[in-house]
C-alpha cells in the first residue's frame, strides 16, 4: 500500500471523482432499501405484530385471506390438538363512513373476543376508551387517530351496520391498508349477513415447537394448508410483486456499481501501464502489484460506501409520514456489503490486466 | 538490507552469450539481436553505442531480465539465467539488477525520497536504516535539499539523480543505463555521466550505458557498437585536453 495509499493522497481529485459515483449508487441503494423495508412494513406490519407462530388457510388459498373460507370443523381439528393454540381470524378489506361522510379504508379483523388474538387488539393506547372491548366496537389502527375520534360511529356499506370507535391500539396495516379489529361476530355478520354459519378466513396458531405436532397430517384431515407467519406475508395484497421489483431494482444498481468501479479502474490501470512496468522493473512481483492495487480500490469503496449509506440514512430520516419509509439494519448492512463486493468484482478485470503487464513496457523497447 | 545475492568479486558480473531476439514482423521475422555477446566486470562502466533502432534497448531489457531471448544466455554473478522462471528471476532482477531509463521514470506521487524507499518497501526491508541510506543517497547525487520534493517540482536533471539514486538504493551487482542523458541538456548530460561513472568504480558495479552523445564516452571504460544485431569493439575517443593543462 506505500505506493496506493500517496497515489490516494496526491490524485485526490481522480478519485474523489469516482468515490463521488459510487457514493451516490451507495445513497440509492440505501434509500431504495428504505423505501423497500417500509413498503413491505406497511404491507405486512399489522400481521407480523400478531403474536401467532402460524396461519392456516383453506387449501389452495395461497396464504390470501380473500381467497380463504374455513368451517369451525377445521377449528376443531387444530384446537384439540396438544401443542397448538388456534383461533379463528375474519380478514376483509370495508370502506366505512364516518358520521360526517368521511370514508376510511379498513383492514378488518375479526378476532374471538376469548382467544389470543383478542390481546393483540386489547392493548390499546393510551388515546383508548378505558375499558373499550370488541364486542360491536372498532378498535382501529392508531395510524387513524388524526381521522376518528373514540366514540364516532363508522358505517360499513352494504350491511349498513353501524359500528363505534372504542380505543385505538398499534394494529398496524395490511395490505397498505390499516387495521381495525372487532369481534368475530360482528365480522361475520358484516360478511355473511345472517347466513354466516360460523364460517371465517384462517385460523390464527401458535404451535409449540417442540411437542412434535403433524402439521401437514392436520392439514391433510381438515381440508387446510398450513405455513409460517412469515410464508404468509406472501398473501398480502401486492407483497410479491412489490419485493420482486424492489429486488429488481437493487440488482441493477449493482450491476451498475460493478461496471462503474469495473470501468473506473480499468482505465486507471491503463494509463498507468507504465508506471507499474516501472514498479516490476524495480522488482516488485504481480502479487506486490495487485495487492497495491487492491488496498487502494478498497479503501476508495469502503469510504465511498460508507458515505453514501450515511447520507442514504440522513435523507431517509427526513422523509416525511406520507413516504412508507423503514431501515433493517441487516438489509441496509447487505446493500452496502453487497456494494463493495460487487465493485471489488467489477475489478477484477483490471486487475488480470495489472498482473499481466510486462515490466518491459519501462523501456523504450522495439516490439 | 539483504547481501546482494551476486558476488562482486565475479571476474564477469554480467555476460551475454551469443544472444539472440527476434520479433514478428508482418508475415516475416526481424531479427534484433544476432548472437550478441558482452561481458561486464566489477567496477567496469561500458557504453553501447548503435544507431537509433539498432537494438540497444532490446539488449538492456535482456540483460535486466526484463525479456528473455529466443536464444543464448544471460549470466549474472556467474548464475545462468536461462532456467529461472517466475519468482526466482523476478528475485535475481530486484536483488542484483538497476536501471536507470531514458526519460527520467519516476512516480508522480511519490517525493525524491520516497521513490527510493518504495525500493526498500518491495524488499520488505523499509526501516529507520533504510530511511536513512535513502537520505544518504539523494545526498550523494546532490538532492538532499529536494528529498521531501514531489517530481512535478523537479527538473528533468534532478529527476533523472533521483533515477540513479533509486537504482543504487537496492544495492546492485549490475546497472543498466538507458540513454540516461537523452533528454537532459549538454551540462546535466555531462554531469549525469560523471555521477554513474563515479558510483560505478566507487560501489563496483558492473555497468551497461547506451550512450547517444559522442562526447559522453571520455568517461567510461569500454565501448561496444551495436551494430547488424551484434556487438563489436569500438575505440575510446581521444581524452579531451582540459583547459588548464592546455599548453598556454
Amino acid at each position: 500500500m506505500y505506493l496506493a495509499l500517496r497515489d490516494l493522497r496526491v490524485a485526490k481529485g481522480r478519485f474523489a471523482l469516482v468515490g463521488a459515483v459510487i457514493a451516490l449508487v451507495a445513497l440509492l441503494a440505501t434509500v431504495l432499501s428504505g423505501l423497500a423495508a417500509g413498503l413491505v412494513d406497511d404491507g405486512i406490519s399489522g400481521l407480523r405484530a400478531l403474536p401467532i407462530t402460524h396461519l392456516t388457510f383453506q387449501e389452495g388459498a395461497d396464504s390470501s385471506f380473500s381467497r380463504s373460507t374455513l368451517t369451525p370443523d377445521a377449528l376443531a381439528a387444530f384446537a384439540s390438538t396438544d401443542g397448538v393454540e388456534a383461533t379463528p381470524v375474519g380478514v376483509s378489506f370495508v370502506n366505512a363512513a364516518s358520521d360526517d361522510g368521511s370514508t376510511v379504508d379498513l383492514a378488518l379483523f375479526g378476532v374471538d373476543p376469548g382467544g389470543f388474538l383478542a390481546a393483540a387488539s386489547a392493548a390499546p393506547t393510551a388515546a383508548s376508551a378505558p375499558g373499550g372491548g370488541l364486542d360491536g366496537g372498532l378498535v382501529l389502527s392508531e395510524d387513524l387517530a388524526d381521522q376518528a375520534t373514540i366514540g364516532e360511529r363508522f358505517t360499513v356499506p352494504g350491511s349498513d351496520e353501524t359500528l363505534p370507535v372504542v380505543g385505538f391500539t398499534f394494529a398496524g396495516t395490511y395490505g397498505h391498508v390499516p387495521i381495525a379489529y372487532t369481534d368475530l361476530a360482528t365480522w361475520q355478520h358484516l360478511q355473511y349477513g345472517d347466513d354466516a354459519r360460523g364460517r371465517f378466513s384462517a385460523i390464527a396458531l401458535q404451535v409449540d415447537g417442540g411437542a412434535g405436532v403433524d402439521l401437514a397430517a392436520l392439514d391433510a384431515d381438515a381440508g387446510t394448508e398450513t405455513g409460517s407467519k412469515e410464508a404468509a406475508f406472501a398473501g398480502s395484497p401486492g407483497y410479491s410483486a412489490e419485493t420482486a421489483t424492489m429486488s429488481l431494482i437493487r440488482g441493477f444498481l449493482l450491476v451498475i456499481s460493478a461496471l462503474v468501479v469495473g470501468a473506473f479502474f480499468t482505465v486507471w490501470t491503463v494509463q498507468r501501464t507504465r508506471q507499474i512496468g516501472l514498479l516490476k522493473a524495480l522488482g516488485a512481483s504481480s502479487w506486490y502489484v495487485v495487492r497495491d492495487a487492491v488496498g487502494q480500490l478498497a479503501v476508495v469503496l469502503l469510504a465511498s460506501v460508507l458515505v453514501g449509506t450515511l447520507a442514504g440514512l440522513g435523507l431517509g430520516g427526513l422523509v416525511g409520514d406520507d413516504v412508507p419509509f423503514g431501515f433493517a439494519a441487516g438489509s441496509v448492512l447487505a446493500s452496502a456489503v453487497s456494494l463493495a463486493l460487487v465493485g471489488m468484482a467489477g475489478s477484477l478485470v483490471a486487475l488480470r490486466r495489472l498482473a499481466s503487464i510486462d515490466p518491459v513496457v519501462s523501456l523504450a523497447v522495439e516490439q | 538490507m539483504t547481501p546482494a545475492i551476486v558476488p562482486r568479486e565475479h571476474a564477469t558480473t554480467l555476460r551475454l552469450d551469443d544472444v539472440t531476439v527476434t520479433v514478428p514482423d508482418g508475415d516475416d521475422t526481424l531479427t534484433i539481436l544476432d548472437g550478441a555477446r558482452l561481458d561486464v566486470g566489477a567496477r567496469e562502466l561500458v557504453a553501447v553505442t548503435g544507431r537509433s533502432g539498432s537494438g540497444k534497448s532490446t539488449l538492456l531489457a535482456v540483460a535486466g531480465l526484463l525479456r528473455r531471448p529466443d536464444h543464448g544466455e544471460v549470466t549474472i554473478g556467474g548464475r545462468p539465467t536461462s532456467q529461472l522462471r517466475g519468482r526466482a528471476r523476478t528475485g535475481l532482477r530486484r536483488d542484483a539488477i538497476a536501471l536507470v531509463f531514458q526519460a527520467p521514470q519516476v512516480f508522480p506521487s511519490l517525493t525524491a525520497v520516497q521513490q527510493l524507499e518504495l525500493v526498500a518497501h518491495i524488499r520488505g526491508e523499509l526501516d529507520g536504516r533504510a530511511r536513512r541510506r535513502a537520505r544518504e543517497l539523494l545526498e550523494r547525487v546532490g538532492l538532499a535539499d529536494r528529498a521531501d520534493t514531489l517530481p512535478g517540482h523537479l527538473s528533468g536533471g534532478e529527476r533523472q539523480r533521483v533515477g540513479i539514486a533509486r537504482a543504487l538504493m537496492g544495492d546492485p551487482a549490475v546497472l543498466l543505463a538507458d540513454e540516461p542523458t537523452a533528454s537532459l541538456d549538454p551540462e546535466r548530460s555531462r554531469e549525469v555521466m560523471e555521477l554513474l561513472a563515479a558510483e560505478t568504480h566507487r560501489r563496483g558495479l558492473a555497468a551497461v550505458v547506451v550512450v547517444h552523445d559522442p562526447t559522453e564516452l571520455d568517461l567510461v571504460d569500454r565501448v561496444d557498437e551495436l551494430h547488424a544485431g551484434s556487438l563489436r569493439p569500438r575505440s575510446l575517443p581521444a581524452p579531451v585536453a582540459s583547459p588548464a593543462a592546455a599548453p598556454g
